[in-house]
């Protein structure tokens, strides 16, 4: 904190009349003795106490404030509470404290029309969080066009929540935006071709507003070629570009991003489609460009041209993370890692050549130079002779993805223990039960593990995985607080005793492979085992479950998941009873997605008014009719009720009409303008039911 | 509209699978869930046959259920490219050879490719299956003629094209082999 300079104004007067302001508050401590006007151009701090997690000061530099100060109030420390948004419709009082200046006291005093506006957006220049940003502009309306005003970053979970022209008629100046499109379903292949979630029209509208937007972060959008282009057109300072499970362009896009983005800091393709046509895309980086600190291209499936790569890498000194794709061989990532030994993050291409001792040499040379080395990933097809190449990194890596790597259990125990400051970790079910035991005795600062399998689509079992590893993980690691676990069986037993050990779990994801799959030593449900988690991980916040689950687990979930955001189904359950529990129960539900569940139309309508609470609810191979899908596009008008069905809509309203797909989602945009044939969006009469041709524009 | 309402019955009882406390006959929960080697996806077949739907029809061999497990199909496509077993390709995907040991209840799979020779392959199982060559143990494999062979009786290069798996015999069954060849 910086000093404050402070300097009291000498005139006294007497008959001070601040309009505004009431008298104060009986908080009081009156040691002055008249009352003065005090000039203040000392610092201000603020806390904001929005959301628990705010824990933020911030100080302020202010002008000119003249605060009034009631007779006895001895100013020694100044203060600034927010208010708890929501309760008040209008700040009222603040509390002053002046540091510095004597023993603690406080003066209350009404001060919502002379605070100057300037400190308030700087003093929300501070609040980062989108979720507190949007509490911010609820607390009244003056804070709510401050924000609009100078809010600079934006997420937007769901695309078709509200619309391009609602935002750039609202927010002045965006210069980061995230948005997300398609449902999480997508990822499995639930949400057919051509849904939508087109990121141009979003492009091409930012593209208009904001010149400056420099952050693009996408995840699960159509991305086209001419979008990406646009981004290069429109944006004359753009630096970050993430494109997460996004499809929809080409390598020729990318060229244009390459050409024109000339102060483009950040490239990620995580997981996403890239149509690969021939041309040398990364050569269409400017010798001038030099601003690269992060390139993550490991999704792309064609050979990289390893030249151009390099000069690129020489020119750009801030690179810091660099993930190539398979086509990468060994001896070239021997050159990369040779060249920027300042990485922090690195995805290797095929980690697996024939043996060759100084190749062997030239890389343990290589990483052992990288000390600040803390993340790993790629390790495509490895050979484990050149696993302990890595073993000079291991002991700084956080964060660790060998869920490519075909190695076997005792190759990876060896490599693990070497990893002594782990705390992400994602895996083949290679590793077993015993690697995960040695695990959880070598890495105590895991935090998220993930467990992918290596023989999904097979009946038998072909590793020695079982419940037993997540067990003795969950037991061993103090910090865990994120699973996903793939498996082939699982008991009631072992759920309980990992819900005991650790009730800090805030995602715990199982899939058991066998849809069904009952507990295997009880044979009977899996109710008892999630229950436990959900009763004893208050901070659970993501649940997906599987295996075999009657309607009581969600009695408990409803009961116990307070704070539970996002809830994914499958196969589960018996009646509607169980979707009431949870639509009813879980307060903080934001996203649920079930499949394959006979819930119909009974909980939904029953608690219709929940759906406008959550971000999205996603169901198929349920039990909703066509006309329970109807009745609640009538009632509930601020949704919209999109549903899916590609043998095309049944012409009656018979309750025996059930919908292959289910979306419903809460928009101040009205029915999308972009559906596809397939798509049927629910409302207000049946005339009114908008086919696609008859949907209105926004 | 008769048919289309059948069609949605037939999709009716595809829903079901079997739940419990729904319509569905209570033989059909039995086998689901205690007799896990018949998959979900065997019984899903079972209550689509006699359905007139053709787009129940002849599911491929594998991955019946769209989505599940749920495998994001980025990574799908990389088990894909790991999958086939008689490729090989330049810096492409390995050999991956299944290896069964009588009495073990998990199967292995190794790599080929990254053995150059037979005292590297055998260590290797011997480390993943934890036993001793001569202790009633013999390494055998399959080839591409259906015949169980002696792992090590052919020249490496021989193996190593005509291997479709591996298995790890013991006792009697090892002694009526050698008697056969």
């Amino acid at each position: 904190m910086k000093a404050h300079k402070l300097t009291a104004s000498a005139p006294i007067h007497q008959n001070l009349t601040y309009p505004e302001h009431k008298s104060a508050s009986s908080e009081l401590l009156i040691t002055a003795q008249t009352s003065f006007e005090l000039l203040i151009t000392a610092q201000i701090t603020i806390r904001p106490l929005i959301s628990q997690s705010s824990q933020l000061w911030c100080s302020i530099e202010l002008g000119v404030f003249w605060v009034g100060v009631e007779i006895g109030s001895d100013l020694s420390l100044l203060n600034f509470k927010f208010l708890e948004a929501n309760i008040r419709s209008e700040l009222q009082s603040a509390q002053f404290q002046v540091p510095g200046l004597g023993s603690r006291s406080r003066v209350s005093m009404r001060m919502m029309q002379s605070f100057p506006e300037e400190a308030l957006e700087h003093a929300l220049s501070f609040i980062d969080s989108h979720v507190d940003r949007n509490s911010v502009s609820l607390v009244c309306k003056t804070w709510y066009e401050t924000d609009r005003w100078c809010r600079r970053r934006l997420f937007i979970g769901n695309c078709y929540a509200v619309s391009p022209p609602i935002v750039t008629r609202r927010f002045r100046d965006i210069r980061s935006l995230t948005i997300k499109g398609k449902p999480h379903f997508a990822d499995y292949n639930l949400v057919p071709q051509g849904w939508g979630a087109h990121a141009l029209p979003w492009i091409a509208a930012m593209g208009e507003a904001y010149p400056a937007l420099e952050e693009l972060r996408l995840k699960r959008m159509v991305v086209s070629d001419e979008a990406l282009e646009l981004i290069g057109k429109c944006f004359r300072n753009f630096r970050v570009l993430v494109l997460c499970c996004c499809d929809g362009f080409s390598t020729d896009g990318l060229a244009s991003i390459a050409a024109n983005c000339r102060t483009l800091r950040v490239l990620e393709l995580i997981e996403s489609e890239v149509d690969d046509v021939r041309g040398n895309w990364i050569s269409h980086f400017p010798d001038s460009f030099t601003s690269l600190e992060s390139l993550n291209i490991s999704c792309l499936e064609s050979d990289l041209p390893f030249a151009a790569l390099e000069r690129l890498m020489e020119r750009c000194p801030n690179l810091k993370s660099l993930r190539v794709n398979r086509s990468v061989p060994l001896e070239k990532l021997a050159i990369l890692v040779e060249k920027s030994p300042r990485l922090t993050d690195l995805g290797t291409g095929l980690f697996m050549t024939d043996s060759r001792p100084e190749l062997y040499m030239r890389l343990a040379g290589a990483f052992s130079r990288c000390n600040e080395l803390k993340s790993l990933s790629g390790l495509w097809d490895v050979a484990p002779s050149y696993l302990p190449t890595l073993y000079s990194v291991c002991p700084r890596l956080t964060s660790l993805n060998l869920s490519y790597a075909p190695i076997q259990s005792p190759d990876l125990v060896k490599l693990l223990s070497y990893c002594k400051n782990l705390q992400r970790l994602w895996v083949l079910d290679y590793i077993e039960d015993r690697g995960l035991a040695a695990l959880a005795s070598s890495c105590k600062d895991l935090q998220e593990l993930r467990v992918f399998p290596s023989e999904p689509y097979d009946h038998e079992p072909n590793i020695a995985l079982t419940e037993q590893g997540l067990v003795s993980v969950a037991v061993g690691c103090p910090k865990l607080q994120s699973v996903l676990y793939f498996c082939r069986r699982m008991s009631n037993q072992a759920l309980v005793t990992i819900a005991t050990s650790r009730p800090t779990l805030t995602r715990f994801r199982l899939c058991i492979i066998e849809p069904l799959c009952p507990d295997y030593i009880t044979q009977g449900p899996l109710d008892e085992g999630f229950g436990a988690i959900v009763e004893h991980c208050k901070d659970l916040k993501r649940l997906s479950m599987s295996g075999f689950i009657t309607d009581r687990v969600f009695q408990h979930i409803g009961a116990n998941g307070k704070k539970l955001e996002m809830l994914s189904l499958a196969f589960a359950g018996n009646s509607d009873v169980g979707l009431h529990y949870v639509l009813s129960g879980c307060k903080n539900l934001k996203k649920l997605e079930i499949r394959d569940c006979p819930f119909g139309d009974r909980a939904l309508l029953f608690n219709a008014s929940k759906l406008e609470r959550m971000r999205s609810l996603w169901m198929s191979s349920c039990r909703v009719s066509y006309e329970g899908c109807q009745v609640l596009g009538e009632k509930m008008p601020r949704l919209n009720v999109e549903v899916i069905h590609e043998k095309g809509l049944p012409e009656s309203r018979s309750e025996q009409c059930l919908v292959e797909r289910l979306y419903v989602y809460r928009t101040v945009a009205g029915p999308r303008s972009d559906a596809p044939e397939f798509v049927w969006t629910m409302k207000d009469s049946p005339s009114m039911r908008c086919s696609p041709k008859e949907q209105l524009l926004p | 509209m008769e048919a289309s309402k059948k069609e949605l019955m037939h999709e009716d009882t595809e829903l079901r699978l079997g739940l419990p406390g729904t319509d569905v006959p209570q033989k059909q929960v039995k086998t689901v869930c205690p007799t896990r080697k018949r998959g979900f996806l065997d019984i899903k077949e079972e209550s689509t046959s006699g359905s007139i739907d053709q787009d129940a029809a002849a599911p491929p061999a594998k991955e019946q259920v769209v989505g599940w497990p749920p495998i994001r199909s980025y990574r799908k496509n990389c088990y894909e490219a790991n999958k086939n077993p008689e490729e090989l390709e330049e810096g492409g995907s390995g050999i991956y050879m299944k290896v069964s040991m009588d009495g073990a209840p998990y199967l292995r799979k190794v790599d080929l490719r990254l053995y150059k020779g037979y005292k590297e392959l055998l260590k290797a199982l011997q480390d993943m299956f934890k036993f001793k060559l001569g202790s009633g143990h013999v390494p055998t494999y399959e080839d591409k003629d259906g015949d169980w062979m002696l792992i090590g009786d052919v020249p490496w290069e021989m193996f190593f094209t005509s291997c479709k798996r591996l298995r790890i015999m013991k006792g009697s069954d090892v002694n009526g082999l050698r008697q056969a060849a």
